[in-house]
């Protein structure tokens, strides 16, 4: 295994010291940007991000990203409109869900995350970072199944299921050191450099909770023409004190790993990029499992809301489960198109979690009519919006670093599905 | 905690939707924008009336009962006209003809398993039974044959006190029906010497008279008498000894019905689509079509006309037909059964029937309940002389549902 890992990279040294990029021509803006700013941020979870500034000190950063497939933001806005206005009927609740994309259900997910990075190269080729972060996950997922009676009757047909519909959320905080280590230049003094990356984050939960159909398919919910039968049973996991908004930091806990690999030609500019981040799993400890199960045969419509009235999670026993974070892998390519403009494709795909967001890419184009003021745009396709709109600028000096970066998604502003921010704030000595 | 919580991310997103200008600057656009999602088409369907008038289902499982010939009737377990012989004299001997009398009480008590139509009593009240069947035990617990002479059955009608005038008016009066109790050819029954003997007898009129003089509300009672007397030269029926009489009364359901049919109602509570009312104007206006189809599938020995009306709420026996709210769907005739001479069912009939409900019509559907009552006409079929017999098994499927289209999405 280790043989063929060597062989794998030398294999990959050897390419990339014979590939040659577009050409920045020497002098230009593109030149004079340091190497550590050329890297565009990313939206997600990015361990690396600000490992590469070539100076010590610290970074603030802040960021979320959050999005669904049906409602944008003027929904939103109506919704909490009729509500302030006590004017919310059932038709438009009927209306609303038509909003609810017809075979593909619900979806939506969202991660944030706070907190300090502080770091700095340690002698020519290693650069080491410390962090202190809280980051927070989230999915929903309503199959089409459990929406389909309201949305369009039970005229066509009579069975009706929860699906798979889940919803998982989780809160943590982290402690994490990296670093990157600078091989080559290959092939010469303008050759191809090798960045390998590593790095470990200590999780410790402060808030989990998940939901989820326990029998298979969903169960059902029959409704024919004079009787309602029921099988659905539903288990939920919580933290305790998560519904009274009483948390704490949670006993379990787990290391997760980060990995990076990049080759870049500092000259031209061009470089290729993978990242894994979230390797690992976290656990979490004296998780409350809870259950409801509604079993019923009944004419009496009544009787079911009798029944949901007084349906409440039992407790079942208290347990300690282990959660996949959303691992991603993400992948680059940066080139210079001219003088000023530097263009990123980033595929953002998501491998073995339990609950993440769909495969993203992102088209970035970086704009340095002054070097150290990049203006950003772009696009975003794919995820559960589509496609999507994202800018951003930064003030990138010696001593002082600042970006600020969102994206609309699944429509412009108002209109979007889903929305991304980013803020960082960065001081250099 | 979760209250800061809520409110701060309330407040949060409030401030990001108001902040984006996502806010409608009115209710009518907040309720455009809701319905951006494309025109669309619901389909609800909603039970109007759903009900098997299965016969045997609609009487009491205590006292409904299966004949050998697998009709259906109603029993009345035994009864016992039982008297010691003392209370009308010392002895019987021989020579001896001593007149006796007793009766049992005939009520309409579900809890004491007596008379008892349950759903259908409003059906019996209107019809004439054919056929009544009376089984009896007659039992002797004398060490001498006693002997039964003219001894009859009859209904008379009791005092207010529940006591049996003497004589007794037998009803109906100046021809009352009198059932001997005898054996055949002959009009006296022996039973021997503490021993006894059963036997059944056909007596529709008889249990017709009984039945309705009952459900009319009339103190009715059966009644035994005849003379006693001994064909033992012997001995004497002493005055300890005791002559019971044991009736089983099974009404079998074959019924004449009158020219005119018999009308029954029956009001059922249901569930609408649960809509406040304040609310049920604006869900009319997305109502695109509304239908209420009625299937009827009749086995029973006779036709089948119907009126279904239905009005907002639990209107519990209230005359539904009469509620200023209702609804009415007229006239769904089924064709009556085809039924041999007898009034026994050969094949049954069935019918669907389509109205369309418009305007305010599907409001009471909408709402959280909503009572339905069916009226039923029963007519009797002319090749049996408008007789039936219910047979077991014999139903009525009566199904009628609403289907609301509502309009919802871009177009509103």
């Amino acid at each position: 295994m280790k043989s063929r890992l060597a062989v794998g990279l030398v294999a990959v040294f050897a390419a990339a010291s014979g590939l040659r990029a577009q050409t920045v021509p020497e002098g230009s803006q593109a030149a004079s940007v340091e190497l550590g700013h050329r890297r565009t941020p990313p939206f997600r979870i990015d361990p690396f991000n600000n490992l590469r500034i070539p100076h010590w000190g610290f970074v603030v950063s802040l960021g979320g990203t959050a999005a669904n497939n049906a409602v944008n933001f003027k929904d939103f806005g109506a919704l909490l409109f009729l509500g302030d206005e006590d004017s919310l009927r059932v038709v438009d609740a009927l209306d609303a869900l038509g909003l609810v994309p017809r075979g593909s259900g619900l979806e939506g997910n969202g991660e944030a995350q706070a907190g300090i990075y502080i770091g700095g190269p340690v002698g020519r080729r290693l650069h080491l970072g410390l962090s202190l972060m809280g980051r927070s996950y989230g999915a929903l997922s309503l199959d089409d199944d459990a929406v389909v009676l309201l949305r369009d009757g039970n005229a066509a047909r009579e069975e009706f299921t929860l699906g798979d519909s889940n919803g998982e959320g989780i809160a943590t905080g982290e402690a994490g050191v990296h670093g990157l280590y600078r091989l080559g230049p290959f092939g010469g003094v303008d050759g191809v450099h090798v960045i390998l990356g590593a790095g470990t984050r200590y999780i410790r939960p402060v808030a989990y909770g998940s939901a989820h159909s326990v029998l298979s398919n969903g169960g059902f919910v029959r409704v024919t023409g004079d009787s309602i039968s029921a099988s659905i049973e539903i288990e939920t996991y919580q933290t305790p004190g998560l519904l009274d908004g009483d948390v704490s930091v949670n006993e379990g806990g787990g290391f997760l790993g980060d990995f990076l690999a990049r080759v870049e030609w500092p000259t031209s500019g061009f470089a290729l990029e993978a990242m894994l981040a979230n390797v690992g799993a976290v656990s979490i400890a004296g998780v409350e499992r809870r259950s409801a199960s509604v079993y019923l045969e009944t004419t009496d419509l009544e009787e079911v809301a009798d029944i949901l009235d007084t349906l409440d999670l039992e407790l079942q026993d208290t347990t300690n489960i282990t959660v996949t974070l959303p691992r991603i892998a993400r992948f680059t390519a940066s080139a210079w198109a001219n003088r000023i403009l530097q263009l990123d494709l980033i595929a953002t795909v998501p491998f073995g979690s339990e609950f993440d967001l769909p495969t993203t890419v992102d088209l970035w184009s970086s704009w340095r009519f002054l070097a150290s003021v990049p203006i950003r745009a772009g696009l975003v396709f794919g995820g559960h919006q589509g496609v999507g709109f994202s800018g951003g600028i930064g003030v990138e000096t010696r001593n002082f670093f600042f970006g600020v970066a969102g994206r609309s998604l699944g429509g412009l502003f108002s209109n979007a599905t889903g929305a991304s921010a980013r803020l960082d704030l960065g001081v250099f000595f | 905690m979760q209250k800061s919580i809520r409110s701060i991310c309330s407040i949060a997103l409030a401030g990001m939707v108001s902040s984006s200008g996502c806010e409608p600057a009115s209710i009518s656009e907040a309720r455009d924008q809701l319905g951006r999602g494309g025109e669309r088409i619901a389909e609800y369907v909603i039970p109007v009336v759903r009900d098997t008038f299965d016969v045997e289902s609609l009487l009491d499982s205590a006292v409904v009962t299966v004949t050998p010939d697998s009709l259906l009737g109603v029993k009345l377990d035994s009864r016992s006209l039982v008297y010691g012989v003392g209370f009308f004299a010392p002895s019987v001997s021989f020579l001896d003809s001593v007149p006796i009398v007793a009766f049992q009480e005939m009520v309409q008590n579900e809890d004491l398993d007596q008379l008892d139509f349950g759903d259908i009593e409003d059906v019996v009240r209107q019809v004439d039974f054919n056929d009544a069947r009376l089984r009896l035990n007659v039992a002797n617990t004398g060490d001498i044959t006693a002997v039964l002479v003219d001894f009859n059955l009859a209904v008379a009608e009791l005092d207010a006190s529940g006591q049996l005038p003497l004589p007794p008016a037998y009803q109906p009066l100046g021809s009352p029906i009198l059932v001997p109790i005898a054996e055949p050819g002959s009009n006296s029954l022996s039973v021997a010497a503490n021993s006894d003997t059963s036997f059944t007898i056909q007596s529709g009129p008889l249990v017709n008279l009984l039945v309705h003089m009952v459900l009319d509300g009339k103190r009715t009672a059966l009644v035994g008498a005849g003379t006693l007397t001994t064909d033992s030269p012997t001995g004497q029926i002493a005055a300890s000894d005791v002559i019971s009489l044991q009736i089983e009364l099974i009404a079998v359901l074959d019924f004449t019905v009158p020219d005119t049919g018999v009308v029954f109602t029956k009001n059922l509570t249901q569930d609408g689509l649960g809509i406040d009312s304040v609310e049920v104007p604006l869900l009319l206006e997305r109502v695109q079509r509304a239908d209420v189809s009625t299937d009827v599938l009749n086995n029973l020995p006779f036709g089948i006309d119907l009126d279904i009306a239905f009005a907002p709420g639990d209107l519990a026996d209230e005359d539904v037909f009469a509620n200023p709210d209702a609804v009415v769907i007229s006239n769904i005739t089924v064709d009556t059964s085809v039924v041999n001479l007898v009034g026994r069912l050969v094949s049954g009939q069935s019918t669907t029937a389509l109205i369309t409900l418009v305007g305010d019509e599907v409001g009471p559907l909408l709402r959280d309940t909503f009572t339905a009552s069916v009226r039923v006409r029963i007519t009797g079929a002319l090749t049996s002389g408008r007789r039936g017999i219910v047979h077991a098994g014999a139903s009525a499927l009566l199904d009628s549902e609403a289907r609301i289209e509502l309009r919802l999405g871009a177009s509103q």
